[in-house]
């Protein structure tokens, strides 16, 4: 432990006890625990969800579920995981390090950071609920495209209400994270000094205050369609369908960097600490991040090619789609330049973020096929598209949020995790989720549509693959649980610095960090610096 | 904080950025309601 962590955290490390500790939390460690717990609880529930749909799928005919249900479980494991479960870890984590990497003693808006969270049961209680109800969930798919979710029984307005609940937490978290970067960075710290973590996630905040409201008000719109006679989608009344999915992917891409930008922080601050190594392009890394942000609201009808857009208007979006791989290489390639001629040793962290590049950069280019016009037309709707946002958000987006947890459990716990498990968890889960989702690219090529709960027979042997990587992903991240807890409980003692080649502020305070941390402002030296 | 000033200094300051980012926030969502509204 430094000298300076000494100084800074002295022995009052007194905290509440309780329920009251964790209803009541103001303290951003505390709040993010419960964030990262919860995230972890939906990942099951949303998992639960995937494992009826590859087990439905397992052999064409129709085996264990009708296909009201079927479609409403699609529907809801889809806004589970990206609203439950990876918009929350990645809040979990921004939670627990934004004010240990910048050197704040908690976020800047501690009782509206604890509100943030304890809308999100709620909100999901809301979600849930609709599964027991008359007329069954939400069934329309994640993209609630009208006139279809219009059918939706009794179950409409709850889902209307948990997204606007869900958009809510999301956004008082993102104000919360922005106040925090600005106003309470330890003084000698700059904006261009701060871990790239800090920085994917202030851009992140910005997206979501951008783009949140935008989803709210397209609800907002369906929910006085069905309910208070207005017209805006319903063609009948002279509005226009396609308008709401304008309206809906103007928000929906940016969710994707929502739930990307986070992860290309996690895999910055952990590739330069397991190559010993500082980030290669720091300077370059930020404005890529923000060029990305910024180009997302601008490439939204990529996502409804099919539906009849002027040909300038299918161009436009075609080459602004294509502009993105532009500073998303330039990021794969500062990765790469990281680790070139690094001393690299291989921990769980480290191969978790190896994996996020290489599967990530597939999801990419599968991403790009997607863009380009003409071949959207083949592909549009089938099982290439699911495959490609799967690379994208799982063996992106949730790889990231694993090596992240791998990577500082050790901070968190005070304790290593068991090494070996941790390598045998990426392992099967790296196998398993490729077996699980790239036989759906060739199944998309072939012609298999998405959101069916039967298919033609050519389609059975790859169906019976991917569902096979299904349930082994689905049972591997059980050891991912046990992990977590056997290190919880205890192990190896960590020391303040867990890890040989990392740098920040984080690892200048011990293992587990203290209750309260950097009450008083540290004194920035270049060294402590992540990126110095 | 180091003194009790600088903390409430910090505090109004915070309290300020969430005012300004919270209106911007209920403004896109007011602002496309209303276009599409006045549209209908």
């Amino acid at each position: 432990m430094s000298t300076l962590a000494q100084d800074t955290h002295h022995d009052h490390d007194h905290k509440p006890t309780g329920l009251k500790r964790w209803f009541f939390s103001t303290n951003h460690k505390d709040i993010g625990t419960l964030y990262l717990i919860f995230a972890l609880t939906m990942f099951f529930v949303g998992g639960g969800m995937a494992m009826i749909i590859r087990a439905e799928l397992f052999q064409p005919g129709l085996q264990f579920v009708d296909p009201q249900f079927y479609n409403s479980m699609v529907t809801i494991h889809a806004l589970v995981m990206i609203f439950g479960a990876v918009m929350p870890a990645g809040v979990g984590l921004a939670n627990w390090m934004i004010p240990l990497m910048i050197g704040a003693p908690d976020m800047a808006l501690p009782r509206m950071n604890n509100m943030s969270f304890w809308i999100l049961p709620f909100a999901f209680a809301l979600l849930l609920s609709t599964i027991f109800m008359q007329g069954g969930g939400p069934a329309g798919g994640w993209t609630m495209y009208p006139p279809l979710v219009l059918q939706t029984g009794e179950a409409f307005p709850f889902l209307i209400f948990a997204i606007h609940f869900l958009g809510i937490s999301s956004i008082m978290g993102a104000i919360n994270i922005i106040a925090t970067v600005f106003n309470m960075r330890a003084p000698g710290m700059s904006l261009m000094q701060m871990p790239l973590f800090v920085w994917t996630w202030v851009i992140t905040s910005f997206l979501l205050i951008a783009s949140l409201p935008v989803l709210a008000g397209a609800v907002t719109m369906l929910l006085t369609d069905k309910y208070f006679g207005t017209s805006f989608f319903n063609a009948a009344g002279g509005g226009d369908p396609v308008l709401f999915q304008h309206i809906f992917w103007f928000f929906g891409h940016p969710e994707v960097y929502i739930l990307a930008l986070p992860a290309f922080g996690i895999v910055s601050s952990i590739i330069p600490t397991f190559s010993r190594k500082p980030l290669f392009g720091y300077a370059s890394m930020v404005y890529a991040t923000a060029s990305i942000a910024i180009l997302s609201f601008f490439v939204w009808a990529h996502h409804m090619f099919t539906v009849g857009l002027p040909i300038k208007g299918e161009l436009f979006f075609m080459y602004a789609t294509m502009l993105i791989a532009v500073p998303t290489g330039v990021k794969v390639f500062n990765w790469v330049a990281t680790m070139w001629k690094g001393a690299m040793t291989f921990e769980t962290p480290m191969l978790f973020a190896i994996a996020f590049v290489i599967l990530f950069t597939i999801g990419g280019f599968s991403g790009l096929m997607l863009g380009i016009t003409p071949v959207d037309f083949q592909y549009h709707d089938t099982y290439f598209v699911v495959a490609h946002f799967h690379y994208v958000l799982l063996t992106g987006a949730v790889f990231a949020l694993m090596a992240a947890v791998y990577y500082w459990l050790p901070k968190w716990t005070g304790y290593m995790y068991d090494e070996r498990l941790g390598k045998i968890h990426f392992w099967l889960s790296t196998i398993a989720a490729n077996v699980l989702f790239f036989p759906q690219h060739f199944l998309g090529l072939a012609g298999m549509p998405r959101r069916i709960p039967d298919y033609n027979i050519q389609f059975a042997d790859f169906n019976m693959i991917s569902s096979i990587g299904g349930f082994a992903y689905g049972l591997t991240q059980l050891l991912f649980v046990y992990i977590v807890i056997k290190c919880a409980l205890g192990g190896k003692k960590s020391k303040a610095k867990s890890w040989e080649g990392a740098r920040g502020l984080e690892w200048t305070v011990p293992s587990p960090a203290p209750f309260h941390t950097f009450e008083t402002p540290p004194k920035i030296r270049k060294e402590m610096l992540e990126n110095g | 904080m180091k003194s009790s000033n600088t903390k409430a200094k910090i505090n109004k300051k915070n309290k300020r950025l969430a005012i300004i980012l919270g209106i911007m926030a209920c403004s896109f969502y007011g602002l496309f309601v209303l276009v599409f509204a006045i549209n209908d």
